[in-house]
């Protein structure tokens, strides 16, 4: 059995009618970090709440290191679970120190002074010791919030977009930071954010959560290569979604022409499907066998992220949007020629 | 010339205000400085030995029962109101919303109403008395007393205590229990700390509260500063004693508020509770049972039995005929001046409120907080103030009524100043500029544009004004012409004679009253919790 394992879990508050969790399973190994991604509201900083044991749940069990920690008819108190959290206001008490912070995690400890500088030694807070969490940066706070979890070496980290509340300058080397820790103590994290970049370059594991269900969870390789439904597959980075008829194993035909497959298609002949291919996945050339207007461009110095229509007789313009080098220099009414490929038989859905 | 325009404006930082304003404001200050600068000089101008002598053969006595009552009622409402606000703001107790309107009715009865209603009950030929044989408690004695102030005066650290628990964060609870920290250790090492300030400023309050009130310390029959400098005066005549007792209470007066200012400075902290989870109550499970009778008993001896036994008595006193046509008499003196204290607070609250706004300074400051003395003086000392300085250069206001409702007005200014400043600082200072550049006149800007606009702050503070008044006891006794008897005046005379069923009827009036400002009190509640003003 996994060592976090959450079992056909539902979960109805009182006051809506609909169930923010709807039978969903999920199981994480130890010294795993899993990220659980999606739009706000979709029930992500509920599931953790229900794992914290902040929020009790209809039905369904979770299971940690082999014994039940929560289901219907057993409940352990959130002090007795020892899973850590981070919250995303980082939660720390404002009428103590930061050291006095950390120390509250141990209790009566007998080593407690002498474990509570060690972690604040080994995470840079040593010097700021003294200071209460108003006279502490973003940053600091973060860490003093993080320290405060881990001190006890809880099973289960949780972190509730623990970097939200940082400014982006800030974030990356604070995550960069926390990330080395965790991976340092081997911890096991369960990390909520809705911030998909984030996601893919933190995560062992991303589980993608949407209507209280786990859509997919896989590595972040996975979900951006290989979505499972059309819901991942559209809300993991930009896509031109297309629809198109199965003409034969690796052909495709829409409004624009056929498109070939590298992949032999796993549906029938005549079947009408979407199917999405990636900005980068367009390759720009003289003489493509599609071609556009460029409709805007959004320069970045090293790419053009650009939007092209395809003017078709007697149809919608179709808009598409493509990645072109920084050194060509494209603008608005300029004419682009390209070609387009479908990468994978995981790129195509059937549309019902 | 030039140089002289210059420091004017420099004062007034560029926007000096019209004369008239200046005028108002000047002269209200000073007269309202007036009777405390009266009472220091004439204690000043005291004899040495007579310093001496009060110092020796009653402060300590009178410093002690001062502090040990004022000490004592704080912490049994600090007690009480810390339990009541941790049930309703964190358990699932059952009527919680009820429960919070419930425990700040008990603000209707001034404490000299409580008091009186607690002598009918166990005073010494009380219903007990005749019930059972015997009293059962002293009511004289200085648990009750406290016990008995406590009953009225909770539900001012209650409100604030229950206000600063609802501001607080759920996930520092949540983040506690992550730790590992069962809920007495996250209760007593995270939120009691959090509320502490709250606690100390509700404490400041009561301990105030005590220090100043005269009239439920007077009926049950203890002495502290304003009940021993009242009858210093008016049974002694001795006015150089009274105003030797006068200066020491202000002194401690200030002191306190030094001291309070120093420890809130300390226990300050800064939450910032970016997301204000709403807190998941706390199962009460077996405690219910205890929480409940706990609630009861607050709720029998702080609104039951006081309401109960008014409305029983006031009952009787019809049936034997004690209320006729002469209770209209003292509830038509009442009433002549209340409104005629409204009416002035109303008529000078505005400038004084519009000075604040609009012409920011610190000799505005300094104006402004001297209107507001009031508040924190005790009704005695402005009393006591007024009688020195009418008996000595006014003669000729000796006796009238006019008198009465002037000392009334300055005593009760803040309460309307309070409100009237609430709806002025909402009032954007485009409103009068636009006005004043279509070429208005002042005058006609105060009362054509801001008044309109500010007026139900300004009525909400008449209102407030005039129930007040009507309660108010001590000025009225000291100041009012012989045999001018108000409400409140016939019910502390009834009460000193042992006629309790004639005191009864005014009690009932003055309480029913009271529901006007405590309505704006939690309402005014209400819209700080939303976040609005």
């Amino acid at each position: 059995m996994a060592y976090l394992e959450v079992r056909n879990l539902s979960k109805k508050y009182n006051t809506s009618s609909d169930y923010v969790l709807k039978r969903l399973n999920l199981s994480i190994e130890k010294g795993e970090f899993v990220t659980l991604l999606g739009k706000s509201g979709c029930g992500k900083t509920t599931l953790l709440r229900v794992i914290c044991g902040f929020e009790t749940h209809n039905k369904g069990e979770i299971w940690l290191k082999d014994r039940i920690i929560s289901s219907p008819t057993i409940w352990i108190p959130p002090e007795k679970r020892n899973i850590g959290i981070v919250f995303q206001d980082y939660a720390l008490f404002p009428n103590m120190t930061a050291w006095d912070n950390i120390a509250f995690a141990l209790g009566k400890d007998k080593n407690k002074v002498s474990e509570t500088d060690k972690i604040m030694k080994i995470m840079s807070l040593y010097d700021i010791r003294n200071h209460y969490p108003h006279q502490l940066s973003g940053g600091q706070q973060q860490r003093v919030a993080l320290a405060r979890a881990l001190i006890r070496k809880p099973d289960v980290l949780l972190m509730d977009e623990p970097f939200s509340n940082l400014d982006l300058e800030i974030r990356e080397m604070v995550r960069d930071e926390t990330l080395k820790i965790l991976k340092d103590i081997g911890a096991t994290v369960v990390f909520v954010t809705h911030d998909q970049m984030e996601a893919l370059s933190i995560s062992d594991k991303i589980a993608i959560l949407e209507e209280g269900k786990i859509q997919q969870i896989g590595s972040p390789f996975e979900i951006y290569n290989h979505p499972k439904n059309m819901f991942v597959a559209e809300f993991i980075g930009r896509v031109n979604m297309l629809e198109g008829t199965v003409v034969d194993s690796y052909a495709l035909s829409t409004v624009l022409g056929s498109v070939v497959s590298k992949e032999a298609i796993p549906y029938k002949e005549g079947a009408k499907i979407k199917f999405m291919i990636r900005p980068e996945d367009i390759r720009l050339k003289k003489d493509g066998k599609f071609t556009g207007t460029v409709i805007k461009t959004n320069y970045q110095g090293s790419l053009y992220d650009a939007l092209i229509a395809v003017y078709i007789p007697y149809h919608e313009p179709i808009y598409i949007r493509i990645l072109a080098p920084g050194s060509m220099n494209i603008k608005p009414g300029d004419r682009l020629s390209f070609d387009m490929n479908v990468k994978s038989k995981h790129h195509m859905f059937l549309v019902n | 010339m030039n140089f002289l325009n210059r420091i004017w404006l420099n004062i007034w930082k560029g926007k000096p205000p019209s004369l008239t304003l200046l005028f108002i404001n000047l002269s209200s200050a000073c007269i309202l400085m007036m009777p405390l600068i009266y009472i220091l000089s004439r204690a000043i101008s005291s004899p040495w030995e007579k310093w001496s002598v009060i110092f020796r053969s009653r402060i300590p006595t009178l410093l002690w029962d001062t502090i040990s009552l004022a000490l004592t009622v704080a912490l049994f409402t600090t007690v009480i109101g810390v339990i009541l606000s941790w049930l309703t703001e964190y358990t699932d107790l059952a009527f919680k919303r009820y429960m919070r309107l419930i425990f700040t009715l008990p603000l209707v009865f001034p404490p000299y109403i409580g008091a009186l209603t607690y002598i009918i009950i166990f005073g010494r030929r009380g219903v007990m008395y005749s019930l059972t044989g015997s009293s059962i408690i002293d009511v004289f004695s200085f648990f009750s007393v406290a016990f008995i102030l406590s009953m009225f005066t909770f539900p001012y650290t209650y409100l604030t205590i229950s206000g600063s628990m609802r501001r607080i964060s759920g996930n520092y609870e949540e983040a506690g229990r992550s730790c590992g920290a069962p809920y007495s250790t996250i209760f007593m090492r995270v939120l009691l700390p959090l509320v502490k300030p709250a606690i100390l400023s509700s404490s400041m309050i009561i301990i105030f509260y005590i220090m100043s009130d005269f009239g439920g310390v007077a009926m049950l029959r203890y002495t502290t500063f304003t009940s021993s400098i009242y009858f210093q005066m008016i049974g002694k005549l001795d006015r150089s004693g009274a105003a030797i007792l006068s200066t020491l209470l202000i002194v401690f007066g200030f002191l306190l508020l030094a001291l309070k200012a120093q420890i809130l400075k300390k226990v300050s902290f800064y939450q910032s509770p970016k997301s204000n989870r709403i807190k998941n109550p706390i199962k009460l499970g077996k405690l219910k049972a205890l929480a409940w009778i706990f609630i009861l008993f607050i709720i029998f001896f702080s609104l039951i039995l006081p309401l109960s036994t008014l409305t029983i008595w006031s009952i009787k006193a019809i049936h034997q005929g004690a209320v006729g046509i002469k209770s209209l008499y003292y509830i038509k003196n009442s009433l002549v001046v209340s409104i005629g204290a409204v009416l002035i607070t109303m008529t000078l609250s505005l400038p004084i409120a519009y000075m604040k706004y609009r012409h920011p300074a610190k000799i505005t400051s300094v104006l402004n907080n001297i209107c507001h003395l009031g508040s924190i003086v005790p009704g005695i000392l402005l009393a006591l103030g007024i009688v020195f300085i009418t008996n000595r250069y006014l003669t000729f206001m000796v006796g009238s009524q006019l008198i009465l409702i002037i000392g009334h007005s300055m005593r009760f200014i803040p309460r309307n100043l309070q409100s009237a400043e609430a709806s002025m600082s909402l009032i954007p200072p485009a409103l009068d500029e636009t006005a004043f550049s279509l070429g208005k006149k002042f005058s006609t800007v105060l009362y054509k544009v801001i008044l309109p606009t500010v007026s139900p702050g300004v009525l909400s503070g008449g209102a407030m004004v005039l129930v007040s008044s009507l309660k108010e006891l001590p000025m009225t006794l000291m100041l009012r012409p012989p045999g001018y008897d108000t409400l409140s005046v016939r019910l502390w005379l009834s009460a000193s004679d042992g006629f309790y069923i004639n005191a009864a009827p005014s009690g009932l009036f003055i309480v029913l009253a009271s529901i006007i400002p405590l309505y704006y009190l939690v309402k005014k509640e209400k819209v700080k919790e939303n976040g609005i003003s």
